[in-house]
């Protein structure tokens, strides 16, 4: 519990107290009152940092869901080649972050990228795009990047969750005439609840905060269209000296993320720990 | 480097001991605030010189004579001009220097200083509609607004002869000289000057990019360290030790007399011919990223960024710079 007041509770308590000062971050704080809330407030920046950010969380677990859900479900079965490619699929995350973003940016250079090289050799003329300078698919692009690295590591949680469901489960199903779609919807689905639970606030509070590939590959551009509020309130910060302002980001990232991660506990029933066991033993 | 520094009463005498360009950016009202420190990194075209006389081009030495450069080198399949602005500063030295070479240096100040207004002047709007200009010729290659600097990729388009020409700062020559050494060894690497804008009344032998780095003095010191400060900028900044010194690690010393210095390094005429524009230079400015205030900074490049991508007008990234000041 002191731990978690020390590294959690005290720094928020910070941010949301410095988020009434401005401070350049060496020199003494000026108390600023609500013109850093005032200023957020009125910044179309701003807006326009929290609704890339809201798409980012959306298309992130769109994406990753199903594809993680799916892999999961596959490596879980028994048959042995299915392993092979389960040692496959966590390859990404064996990388660091910045190696991953490094790497990507590199086959993705629209004149010497291993990308382009493949459009040439295949002829598929769309391979040559503009990939992280074209407005309107450079978040598209990110999107996927994040997850590419990701969906692995969900992955791995869905096929720890299927392997817990009881086969008797499945027999009973089967007993009673059920076929594979009714086995997925009405015992592999509800069993899982639980772990969709945890894989979906994993995705929803990290890609809220997520900041290593956007900073590495885009820095929030073209123009501002993949400034996500995470780096926002990096570059307002370090670079433009607005600690104050730079809170406000803090202070406002940190209530959406805890308020959604209690919704969805509340939501799922997560928090009763009700045993999803009756009837099996 | 501490804007509320100490005033020498007077400027003293090792001042002059300094190249007057490298002193602009540190002297307001006459008065001098900081001592160079370090070398001087001017920004030049680089070019690749066997693409120019394969085609049997001179280097543009005006506006005009880019743009006509510019389709010919298009014509005959090179992208003209490396743009790495996907760093974004690589695109502000094309500000910098068509603002001089249209309205002097006088524009490039009043923004500095914070003046209302100041990004509204004309002379800015027309750089950034050359600007434009040359985007909408296709004179940067394709994917300039995601290419990194860092990444070497932009040196590499010029030094594999897929490209011809890339304005940067005068570090390009080592960054080059590390990535491919024949090409610069032999020769092949040129270096230019930024053209003229015709009607323009900026001066031609202009520079801009880092003029150096500085030192100053806080005004809370005490008079004991005001002294020891003084001594270092006399004895050691502004000596010709310090300039050979300065000289032996490949950096470029902005103190009068180091022209006989450079003879023995590995390259010594890149380096010449850069302290001679650095001596010769009427004015030189100081790279606006560092200069203007970094809650303007941020914004600036990435709004400029945005003209280059032809995704926003002249006047409205002048009027929001503006609108910067009143809001602050």
């Amino acid at each position: 519990m002191a731990l978690f007041g020390v590294f959690i509770v005290v720094p928020m308590l910070g941010a949301a107290v410095l988020s009434l000062f401005s401070w350049n971050g060496l020199g003494t704080p000026h108390w600023a009152g609500a013109a850093n809330w005032i200023q957020f407030a009125h910044d179309p920046l701003a807006r326009q940092a929290l609704t890339v950010t809201a798409k980012v969380v959306v298309f992130s677990w769109v994406v990753q869901t199903p594809i993680s859900m799916a892999l999961g479900l596959f490596t879980a079965g028994s048959q042995r080649y299915r392993s092979l490619y389960a040692a496959l699929y966590v390859l990404p995350l064996l990388l660091s972050t910045a190696g991953i973003a490094l790497m990507w940016e590199a086959l993705l250079d629209p004149n010497f990228g291993g990308i382009t090289a493949l459009s040439r050799s295949l002829n598929l003329g769309f391979l040559r795009q503009n990939w992280l300078g074209t407005p309107s698919i450079t978040l598209y692009v990110i999107i996927g990047l994040i997850a590419w690295q990701f969906i692995p590591f969900h992955a791995l949680l869905y096929q720890m969750g299927r392997r817990q469901i009881p086969g008797v489960l499945y027999e009973a199903a089967r007993l009673d005439g059920a076929s594979p779609a009714q086995l997925f919807w009405r015992v592999t689905l509800p069993q899982l609840r639980y772990t969709i639970v945890t894989s979906s606030t994993l995705i929803v509070v990290g890609s809220l905060t997520y900041f290593d590939i956007v900073y590495i590959m885009t820095n929030g551009g073209p123009g501002y269209t993949t400034r996500v509020l995470s780096l926002d309130m990096y570059q307002a910060a370090f670079q433009q000296n607005e600690f104050g302002y730079a809170s406000v980001l803090a202070v406002v990232l940190g209530v959406v993320g805890v308020g959604i991660a209690l919704g969805l506990v509340r939501f799922s029933g997560f928090g009763s720990m009700a045993s999803q066991q009756e009837g099996a033993a | 480097m501490s804007r509320s520094g100490n005033r020498a009463s007077g400027n003293p005498s090792w001042a002059s001991n300094f190249l007057p360009s490298s002193l602009g950016a540190v002297t307001f009202g006459g008065q001098l605030y900081g001592v160079p420190i370090q070398g001087t990194q001017p920004v030049y075209f680089f070019y690749n010189k066997p693409i120019f006389s394969k085609l049997g081009l001179a280097f543009p030495t005006t506006f005009s004579g880019l743009l006509s450069a510019v389709a010919t080198l298009k014509s005959h399949g090179y992208a003209p001009i490396s743009l790495a602005n996907g760093d974004q500063w690589p695109g502000l030295m094309y500000l910098e220097y068509l603002t001089d070479r249209i309205g002097g240096p006088s524009v490039a100040q009043d923004i500095v200083l914070g003046k209302p207004g100041a990004w509204s002047n004309p002379a800015i709007i027309k750089a950034l509609t050359d600007v434009q200009q040359l985007a909408k010729a296709g004179a940067f290659q394709s994917g300039y607004d995601s290419l990194k600097f860092s990444g070497g990729g932009s040196d590499a388009l010029v030094y594999s002869g897929k490209a011809a020409m890339q304005l940067m700062g005068d570090w390009d020559v080592s960054s080059m000289l590390g990535l491919n050494k024949s090409f610069v060894t032999s020769g092949d690497l040129g270096l230019a000057p930024f053209p003229s804008v015709e009607g323009g009344s900026g001066d031609p032998a202009d520079l801009a990019g880092n003029t150096a780095s500085y030192v100053a003095i806080s005004s809370k010191a005490t008079a004991a360290q005001k002294s020891v400060a003084e001594a270092f900028f006399q004895e050691v900044l502004a000596s010709p030790q310090y300039a050979k010194a300065s000289v032996g690690a490949g950096e470029v010393p902005v103190i009068k007399g180091a022209t006989g210095l450079f003879a023995g390094q590995q390259l010594a005429s890149y380096d010449q011919a850069i302290y001679s524009s650095v001596q010769s230079a009427p004015s030189f400015q100081y790279s606006w990223d560092q200069a203007v205030p970094p809650q303007e900074a941020t914004p600036m490049l990435a709004d400029l960024a945005q003209v280059f991508e032809l995704t926003m007008t002249p006047q409205k990234f002048a009027a929001t710079m503006d609108s910067q000041h009143s809001g602050a």
